[in-house]
This record gives structure tokens, sequence and C-alpha cells, in this order.
């Protein structure tokens, strides 16, 4: 659950959406009126649920330990399908995206995310020793431009602070095309939810 | 078949009772939700308003009443900033007119300091004392203060633009940092605390902070700051310094400017 809101929070505040929609809709008089329907189908789905464990397709991929952390719960095939699709979404370079995860689970100490990211980044092409110089200095002659950007702007969703973080925002869409920023909301999004999901879970 | 009057009349009696029921219910839901909106409305300003004085993380803390009566070591990047020639500010100028050149002083290093990941622990006087890495891990927190210094460079900058434009006078800074352990956590008495971070790193920062008057520079750094430095940075050497307390010399570097080797957000 903590996880999620962070992936929500991250995502709501890196596009800088508007949260006065959002906090008045429980008074709006379609609500109002639907609130009952929905309550009951809530309601239906809080009988107590059966297991749903993962298919053997499902149990390999990036970051399989925390999908199989979560076996047995529905959320845990979501989450092998979020993280497949992000990383092959063609917008960002796949290069790209993992370098997002790898700046975060740097920040945020967390060895397991960044070794499983290191091993995908190596898959790529990107040695060790060249994403240490990378993580060290948020900078590197081989990061390409787009990259140069995504690096250093990565590590300021790490932690929250509104202002910083939405200022950095801003600059940053105005250099990329909006299905590029749109992604990397996305992606940095993704990459908070997952580390600190790895920490909540005790995952090692 | 015709119902007997009787259980009519009960009838509508249990109807005008269940309308009246409910439309009570509903008055009363609207004012506790009412109330319930007016204490949020009034948590948020009081949290704002006591993040005036600390880190807004701090401030979480102590609302969860989660706040650790012990200080905890911790790595910290300290930076040290104040105004060159304030005392002979202080006395030439009107004090209404120095206390707005203060806050808008204060104002755009306050910002410049939150934008690169800093926390501003202590304002004494004109001296600004922030720190880096002190509240949540930073593993970036030399990078972050030295840019940060290169921030506070061009804000003042700005500023003296400001000022020359209403006939005040231009102002200058000095600051120095420096990176060690210290302790950091709640410091203070029952009615008075502050979050900041104590040990010979704050002294040696402020020490150098000092020394960039001696040597006629705006930013001065200590080695173990310049250490997790990439080359883009470009310093200059200076001879390592005595500084008073400190038994070793300490290596010294001006920082000049950045050679940013792509476009950054930073600036």
């Amino acid at each position: 659950m903590a996880a999620h809101v962070t992936g929500a929070n991250r995502f709501s505040t890196l596009a800088a959406l508007p949260p006065e929609a959002l906090e008045r809709a429980p008074d709006s008089l379609r609500v109002r009126l639907l609130r009952p329907l929905v309550r009951r189908r809530l309601r239906s789905r809080q009988r107590l649920g059966q297991r749903e464990l993962l298919s053997p397709e499902l149990k390999t991929g990036p970051y399989s330990y925390l999908v199989l952390a979560l076996d047995g719960i529905p959320v845990a095939k979501n989450l092998r399908h979020t993280i497949d699709a992000a990383l092959d979404s063609p917008v960002l370079s796949r290069r790209a995206k993992l370098l997002v995860f790898a700046v975060v689970a740097r920040g945020m100490s967390s060895e397991l995310s960044e070794r499983e990211t290191a091993r995908l980044l190596a898959e790529d092409g990107l040695d060790r020793e060249q994403l240490d110089e990378i993580l060290a200095h948020l900078a590197s002659p081989v990061l390409d431009p787009l990259e140069s950007l995504i690096v250093p702007f990565a590590r300021e969703t790490i932690w929250y602070r509104t202002g910083p973080i939405q200022r950095k925002a801003a600059a940053l869409a105005s250099e990329v095309t909006d299905s590029q920023f749109l992604e990397l909301v996305a992606v940095a999004a993704l990459a908070n939810m997952l580390c600190r999901l790895a920490i909540v879970l005790d995952v090692s | 078949m015709e119902l007997p009057w009787p259980l009519l009349a009960a009838g509508g009696v249990s109807l005008a009772g269940l309308v009246y029921w409910l439309r009570r219910e509903r008055t009363e839901s609207a004012r506790l939700r009412s109330r319930l909106q007016t204490a949020a409305l009034d948590l948020e300003r009081l949290q704002l308003s006591f993040t005036r004085f600390a880190p807004h993380e701090v401030v979480e803390r102590i609302a969860s009443s989660d706040v650790p009566d012990t200080g905890e070591r911790k790595e910290v990047t300290v930076l040290f900033a104040d105004l060159v020639g304030f005392t002979a500010l202080c006395e030439s100028v009107d004090p209404t007119v120095l206390v707005r050149i203060l806050n808008g002083y204060f104002e755009r290093m306050s910002r410049a300091i939150t934008d690169h990941g800093g926390h501003i622990s202590t304002l004494i006087g004109d001296g600004i004392l922030a720190l880096f890495g002190a509240i949540e891990p930073n593993p970036w927190q030399g990078r972050d203060a030295v840019r940060t210094a290169f921030a506070l460079r061009e804000a003042i900058a700005d500023y003296n633009d400001e000022l020359s434009a209403d006939g005040l006078p231009r102002l200058a800074i000095g600051v120095g940092l420096h990176r060690g352990t210290g302790i950091a956590g709640l410091v203070g008495s029952r009615e008075m605390m502050a979050f900041t971070v104590v040990g010979r790193t704050i002294n040696v920062a402020a020490r150098v902070e000092a020394l960039t008057r001696e040597h006629g520079v705006d930013i001065l750094l200590t080695r173990a700051v310049q250490e997790a430095l990439d080359p883009s940075f470009k310093l200059r050497a200076l001879p390592p310094a005595e500084i008073r307390g400190i038994a070793e010399p300490i290596e010294l570097f001006v920082a000049e400017h950045i050679e940013d080797r792509a476009r950054s957000l930073d600036n």
C-alpha cells in the first residue's frame, strides 16, 4: 500500500496534476448517486479470496524477486505486467529507463535493486564501472544527450519535496517531447515504488 | 379493500418520522464533515507554519510523535554562507531598508539551497548554515552542495541587479564547504529547539568560510568535498591552511565554475 501510494504520489506530483478536481469529486452529485452501487460492488469483492499463484512464465524477468515475494495475491501478476510493459515501451530507450531505476536505487541505498538494475544494464552493454561513474556523479561521457537530462532528474524524484520536484519537472518538460516526459514520469514513479516495495517486503 | 384509518395514520406518522430522521442524519453528517475539513485545514496551516522553522520532514516526524531523543551520527556536507561587509552595511543603511534587503537575500539563498537538496539549519544574523545529507541519505551531497554554492553566486548577482536598480548597496557572499561526520538531531531546550548537526565538521566549514576573505574568493571547499566531484567542476588548489582548533593543515580549493558536459536542469 505504501509503495503504491508513493508511485501514485510521484506520478501526480511530477505531472503537476491539479488536486482540486479530485478532492471535490466525492461531493459531486454523480459520485453521491453512484456511491451505494460502488459500495455494494466493493463489498462483494471483500469475500475471502483464493490464492492466485503465478504461472511459470511470470516467475522470471526483471525484478522477479519482488513479483515472487507477492506470489499468491493478484497484484503479483499486475506487477509483472507493469514492469514488463514499462521496460518494453519504445518511447524512451530501455537503457534510459533502467538508468532511472539505478539512480533511484542508489539514492535509497537499495543494494538489491541496484544490483538487479546493474545486471539488466550490462545486458544493454553498460558495464559496472561505467554505471558506477554515472551513479557517483549523475553524469558521464557515455550518456547520450537525453540520458544526460534524465539521470540527474531521476534523483530529484526520490525524496518528496513538491516545489523543487515540480520546478525540475517543468524544466525537463520543456526539453523533451510530451510522450517522453509522460513516460519518464511513469518510469520514475514505478522506480520509486519498486525500491520502497523491496524495503517494505524486506526482500534480500 | 380499504385500509382502516388508524393503520393509514400510523403509516403516515412512521413515514414522516423516517423522513425527519433521514434529514437530521444528513444535517449531522454535513456538520461533522465540515468540522473535519476545518480541523484538517487548521492542521495543514499549522504544519506549514512550522516548516518555516524546521525542515518539513522533521515537522512531520514531530507531528507523528516520532522524534528521536538521541542524535544520529551521519555523513553530512556543511555549507556556511554569509555576507561580506555586513557590519558596515548595518551601519550605513536605514533599519527598515536593511531588513528588506536581508529578507530578499535570505529568500533567494533559501530557494537555491532547497532546490539543490539542502536544508537550512540555522540563520545567524546574515549567516546561513545549510546541511546536505542530514535528514535523508544523500550519496550526491558533495555535488549538491557545490552546485548550491554556484547557485548562490548566481542568485546574488541577480539580486544585486535589482538592488542597484533601487539605488541600494550591492552584496557579496563568502561560502565555505566541508564534509564529514556529525551528530544530527533536535538540539536545544524544551522551549527552543532546532534541527542541526554538531561536531567538528561544522567548525571546519565555518573556518573555511572565514578564509574566503583572506583569499579574496567567494567559494572555498575542502579536500573532503573535492574528492566526490567529477572533472566538470573546475577547481583551483590553494596551499594547505592552518585552521584554529584543527591539528593538521586543511587542503583547500577555490570553486571556479562548472563545465557541464551536457545541458543540465540544475542551472
